[in-house]
């Protein structure tokens, strides 16, 4: 222990020695931080695996989401980075400096049943992840992934409001049920993506989406407003029943000379329906649009902006609306 | 009389003292360094003590305590209601059978579903510090056979 503190401490005096008479040095250290990835995977966590025996299931719910998938599900693929050391070059005033990174691969392939057929941890500051994932893989598999483009996780639903005490209810609630929602948008392909951030000469550089599929967001959106003006959602035995069509509920950009703006838009029809008769009905179709101008660009707070300015807007038409309220109020028991 | 700085031996002497205590200590270009390579070598060592974070299974019962997966139960949460709560998944394997979302608590302490990222690079994943991989496994019928909440500890 006493040895190697010695030896550690004139490693140091060297190191220190060296950059003062030298200009130049590299400084190793015991691997430390956290460069890139998740996090390490130790020999240790690896002690499980067993050839033919564990499954690419028993490897995934172990060790996550891996980093990279290949060849069909074949290949899973861990990467992280650590610092290994230092490395600064000096002279006179001037000079610079930077972290050694060490690259890790963990790699693992499965056969066509799933079960794990060779595995490798290797790790390295000489040659990069590419490098070595060229050499392990199986000539002719497709080596270079899929590479997405940013994404914009957005929650645009409004701010939630407390519900009234029913002393402050004028009238007499109404027990409502929130029917089907359905999107009859142009493209119904995903339940959460909502435009794109389009940079000059229509190029894509970021998807917009929602964190909850966006049906649901404003699904909520009309509960919220319903049940802040008193109503009572229920799941039996209804006075109302609500659904909707929505027509548009997406994000998209526009380029001029001076700016560079979010609009946000929705379109959607509600439905009310009385369930003690079908034939009474009361729709009301709201079409709303939002733009916030940016002079460098929209961020995804700017998206997110304008959709929930466009959802608070459709609240409030609600509660402004007279005939609504009445036709909620005759159905009340 | 001044205050003289540290390296003229940090006393308070006459500016003739000064001028020849100037001439005896090394120059400024080389203190410069020394101080440099010093504090250099202070935030090394400081550095060297960060951990480096490990990839490793929370507690099960972790789950329950989040609003956002209270739902998930084995043998009971289809997949359909998986995807209806939590979008669509950052990645899949084996078609539909493991589904797997990426969560990070966000700044008022709430779990929040984290959108892929890609080193342009490399094309590997980017990670952004406390992202956890949560992992379903579905059964034949759609039911969730087995899950896991992976952490970076």
């Amino acid at each position: 222990m006493l040895v190697s503190l010695i030896h550690r401490c004139l490693l140091l005096l060297i190191c220190i020695l060296w950059a003062g008479f030298a200009g130049c040095v590299i400084i190793p250290t015991p691997e430390h931080a956290l460069l890139e990835g998740r996090g390490k995977i130790e020999e240790a966590d690896m002690a499980f695996l067993e050839k033919a025996r564990t499954t690419r299931e028993d490897v995934l719910l172990r060790f996550g989401e891996p980093d990279l998938v290949l060849d069909h599900d074949h290949i899973l693929v861990y990467h992280w980075a650590v610092s290994h050391g230092y490395w600064f070059v000096g002279a006179g005033y001037s000079g610079a400096g930077g972290l050694i990174p060490k690259d890790y691969l963990f790699m693992l392939e499965f056969d066509d049943v799933g079960f794990l057929k060779r595995f490798e941890r290797t790790g390295t500051i000489w040659t990069s992840a590419e490098t070595r994932l060229d050499k392990w893989t199986p000539p002719g598999i497709e080596k270079t992934p899929s590479v997405s483009r940013e994404s914009f996780m957005i929650d645009p639903a409004p701010q939630a409001h407390a519900k009234p005490a029913r002393s402050d209810v004028p009238g007499m609630p109404v027990r409502f049920r929130m029917g089907e929602f359905c999107y009859r948008g142009a493209d119904s392909g995903s339940t959460n993506l909502i435009g794109h951030k389009v940079a000059a000469f229509g190029v894509i550089v970021a998807d917009v989406r929602t964190y909850r599929p966006f049906i649901d967001t404003v699904r909520s959106a009309i509960t919220a407003q319903l049940e802040t003006a008193g109503h009572h959602l229920v799941d039996r035995g209804p006075d109302v029943i609500i659904t909707g069509d929505l027509a548009k509920f997406g994000v998209t950009t526009s380029i001029s000379l001076s700016s560079w703006d979010a609009i946000g838009s929705l379109d959607i029809t509600v439905k009310f329906h009385s369930s003690s008769n079908p034939h009474d009905l009361l729709m009301r179709r709201y079409q709303l649009k939002h733009v916030s101008k940016t002079v460098l660009g929209p961020s995804k707070k700017d998206f997110e902006q304008v959709m929930r300015a466009c959802m608070e807007d459709m609240q409030k038409k609600m509660a402004s609306d007279a005939e609504l309220a009445e036709m909620l109020r005759s159905k009340t028991r | 009389m001044r205050f003289n700085t540290l390296w003229s031996r940090n006393c308070i002497c006459s500016p003739h003292e000064a001028r020849s205590a100037e001439r005896t200590w090394p120059s400024k270009g080389s203190i410069g360094h020394f101080l440099l390579t010093v504090s250099a070598m202070s935030l090394i060592i400081l550095a060297t003590g960060c951990a480096t974070p490990k990839v490793q299974p929370a507690d099960p019962q972790l789950l329950f305590k989040f609003d956002l997966l209270s739902f998930l139960g084995d043998g009971v949460t289809t997949r359909e209601e998986v995807v209806l709560k939590l979008g669509i998944p950052s990645a899949q394997i084996e078609g539909e059978k493991i589904l797997m979302y990426q969560l990070k608590v966000d700044e008022d302490g709430k779990w929040r579903l984290v959108a892929p990222r890609w080193n342009l690079g490399t094309g590997l994943r980017a990670w952004s510090e406390g992202t956890c991989s949560l992992v379903l496994v579905f059964g034949e019928n759609g039911v969730l056979q087995k899950h896991s909440l992976v952490m970076a500890q």
